[in-house]
């Protein structure tokens, strides 16, 4: 029997499930096309360079808190940007701080914790995580 | 003024906790020694051994005095809290002492326990306190002779943090009953979150949080973060409820979406955290600040009104305007 690669199985899942995420009309033109690295802005206090890391990708929360009700459902995210302590990416709903996730990028497999969420619009939030194990480091630059 | 020392001992100030005299109960004995400030050096001497009772004369010689402030050894904190709590019961339900008297001691003894727990940053015992006070904050003010006046009067205006806290609680308190939040249980749970809901400052540098001019745009940013730290303090525990978190996570949301941390519209701002907004404000406009001095009623209900529909729930805010005019 043949094993399935990963890179298989994340296509599999992401025709498997529709994405709910509705894009900004000012985003919706050109997001999939952005590379590179992010601009800084004067008062920069990040550490580290940010990458553009737009694509597809799949969610599944692992843990969440005690008083928030979630399905183990999958769901598909739009990959954002990333940095060497960090990974951002586009969600349907909101997700709060100290909630864990699975997420199934293009390349690997990565548990995050979450850290912040801004509202975009009622069907686009955007999520930043860190990384619960590996570094983002090779991540970033591929 | 002359004050019957049991002996001569000073401490530095930086080694003493203060409490308010109003937290002693009149011929108890407290168990720890308290020590007064001496007006011309400055330093603390003592006042009163441990097992000397106090009494209402003495009390009342303080007051004559203007002292309202007595001190702890920091060593003796647990046991002052102890004391409190055993004694707060038996204070709040003399009925021989006016509801106004009463609710003088429940605010001073709240912001005490509420300041050694904000300043120890154990946030079990802090999660704790604000347990057992709000219990004390519902039952007063849920009595009917109880005015809404009588409370602001009372009410301390610092910018410490647990002071306004402290407000932000009895004040939360009034508003929902006046929404017409009526369970006991619910109004119990919105002092507890009320307590709770700046806790995320404990983890903002002093010198931000008492910085007598503007904030730099960094400054800033590290005071916006303080609503997702309270969250993160309390998001696993099992004793705070999802209503609880929000008014934590949610207080600085603003109903047209141009509020943080997330910046998410009415909708989606639970109602608690929404009523936390209307008050926080209040209490903040109306409180001294390190950048300012407090802003009179009618100033606060003027700003407040200029941002009804897009800081504020309409609906909270008439609310709230009827409950502050009318008293």
């Amino acid at each position: 029997m043949l094993v399935e690669t990963y890179q298989a199985q994340l296509n599999r899942l992401l025709e498997q499930f529709d994405c709910k995420i509705q894009l900004p009309e000012e985003w919706a033109e050109s997001f999939f096309d952005e590379r590179g690295v992010l601009p800084t802005s004067f008062d920069e206090r990040r550490q580290f360079a940010r990458y553009h890391f737009r694509g597809k990708g799949i969610l599944q929360v692992q843990r969440t808190l005690p008083t928030i009700q979630r399905s183990r459902g999958l769901y598909v995210i739009y990959t954002f940007d990333i940095a060497r302590g960090g990974f951002a990416f586009l969600h349907t709903s909101q997700l709060f701080p100290c909630e864990l996730c699975e997420l199934w990028l293009p390349t690997q497999k990565l548990t995050v914790e979450i850290t912040r969420c801004q509202y975009i619009n009622s069907r686009c939030y955007l999520i930043g995580s860190r990384p619960t194990s590996r570094n983002l480091a090779t991540l970033a630059t591929q | 003024m002359s004050c019957q020392t049991a002996e001569v001992a000073e401490f530095a100030i930086e080694d003493c906790l203060p409490i308010h005299i109003n937290t002693l109960v009149p011929e108890q004995c407290i168990g720890i020694e308290l020590y007064i400030r001496d007006s011309r050096s400055g330093r603390l001497r003592l006042y009163r051994g441990e097992n000397i009772i106090i009494k209402e004369a003495d009390r009342q010689r303080l007051i004559d005095h203007d002292v309202r402030m007595l001190f702890i050894k920091k060593a003796d904190h647990r046991r002052y809290q102890d004391y409190l709590n055993e004694h707060l019961e038996l204070v709040l339900k003399d009925e021989t002492k006016s509801v106004a008297a009463r609710f003088t001691t429940l605010n001073e003894v709240v912001r005490d326990v509420m300041a050694t727990s904000f300043r120890s940053g154990d946030v079990e015992s802090t999660v704790k306190q604000s347990q057992q006070l709000a219990d004390h904050c519902v039952d007063l003010l849920s009595r009917d002779d109880y005015a809404a006046n009588e409370l602001l009067g009372v009410l301390h205006h610092d910018y410490q943090t647990f002071t306004h806290s402290a407000n932000v609680t009895f004040l939360c308190v009034l508003l929902s009953k006046a929404l017409g939040i009526t369970h006991p249980d619910d109004i119990q749970q919105i002092a507890i979150g009320a307590l709770l809901h700046d806790l995320g400052k404990l983890d903002i540098p002093e010198r931000i949080l008492t910085k007598p001019g503007k904030l730099t745009d960094a400054e800033f940013d590290v005071v916006r973060n303080h609503p997702k730290w309270g969250f993160q303090k309390l998001c696993q525990r099992d004793d705070i409820t999802n209503a609880q978190l929000m008014m934590v996570y949610q207080h600085h949301e603003r109903v047209d979406g141009g509020g943080y941390p997330v910046g998410i519209p009415k909708a989606e701002i639970h109602d608690w955290a929404r009523l936390t907004t209307v008050v926080d404000v209040y209490e903040a406009l109306t409180a001294n600040r390190p950048y300012r001095g407090p802003l009179r009623h009618s100033q606060a209900i003027e700003i407040m009104e200029r941002d009804c529909g897009r800081v504020f729930d309409p609906e909270m805010m008439q609310c709230w305007l009827r409950l502050i005019k009318h008293n």
